[in-house]
């Protein structure tokens, strides 16, 4: 099996074993070179709509990037996962500019 | 050291009410990454040297031979939970031949490598922008898991963990 392939089976959400809370709506990923220049993936988990992001405990979060995590060495895919979260409601939003 | 940076980070994060200014988000990466650091080679350090207040100097010292890619590269090893068989050679392994390692160091060292990327794009690479609730939850997320490792009690892995901080890079080559 293709790396593409394995690394979109191991973030299906159909069979991704993810914790109830916070809800995940899809999960982007992309190829990367990390700061040490290893190969690496950078993904981006969106939340489902509405998901009230302050009630998110670092433990939840925690725990969401380790199902993923786990999910991705066991369908042998060893590059280390760089994880950023969003929502909806912050993609349809200009980031914050002040510079 | 650790307690007050981490704190430090959150307090940078929160500075402004509406529009997080990128300085200030960049900076509470930044100080949350160096919060784990210290925490880490502390750790490490007391382990090696022992706990005692009057033992300070010689863990300062030892402090310094920390490097920030030797340790990533043990981190990444022990997030993926798999060690290569030079780093495992002669140590006890379960029924399948994994040396198990516990989701406490796993997740730990999980966050070293995600805040030290971010640390390294938050002070170095302006293409990259910084949502302030991301950032928060990546210093809570950080919080939990120095919490989660700190009440890990004391084993040859735990041990193992934090000599390899330091040793990994001699220990893969061998």
């Amino acid at each position: 099996m293709a790396v593409d392939e394995k690394t979109n089976e191991a973030l299906d959400l159909r069979k991704l074993k993810l914790p109830p809370f916070p809800p995940v709506s899809k999960i982007d990923w992309q190829e990367y070179e990390d700061s040490t220049g290893d190969d690496a993936l950078r993904l981006l988990v969106i939340f489902a709509e509405n998901t009230d992001v302050d009630k998110i405990t670092g433990q939840q979060l925690g725990d969401l990037k380790r199902a993923i995590r786990d999910s991705l060495i066991a369908h042998g895919i060893e590059k280390f996962p760089y994880i950023s979260i969003t929502t909806p409601e912050e993609l349809a939003e200009p980031i914050d500019e002040d510079e | 050291m650790y307690d007050d940076l981490i704190g430090l980070a959150k307090t940078i994060a929160e500075l402004d009410s509406k529009k997080p200014r990128q300085a200030n988000l960049r900076r509470a990466v930044s100080t949350a990454y160096y919060a784990v650091f210290h925490y880490l080679v502390d750790e490490a350090c007391c382990a090696q040297i022992g706990t005692q207040n009057d033992q300070k100097e010689h863990r300062h010292a030892l402090a310094r031979a920390y490097v920030h890619t030797s340790m990533k590269d043990a981190c990444k090893s022990f997030n993926g939970g798999t060690l290569k068989g030079a780093i495992i050679k002669g140590l006890p392994r379960d029924a399948n031949g994994n040396y198990l390692i516990p989701v406490e160091i796993r997740n730990i060292a999980g966050t070293f490598v995600e805040l030290q990327e971010m640390r390294h794009q938050a002070d170095y690479d302006l293409s990259e922008r910084f949502r302030k609730a991301e950032v928060l939850k990546l210093i809570e997320q950080a919080k939990s898991h120095v919490e989660q490792f700190h009440k890990l009690a004391v084993s040859d892995t735990r041990k193992f963990f934090l000599a390899c901080l330091w040793a990994y890079k001699e220990l893969k080559n061998r």
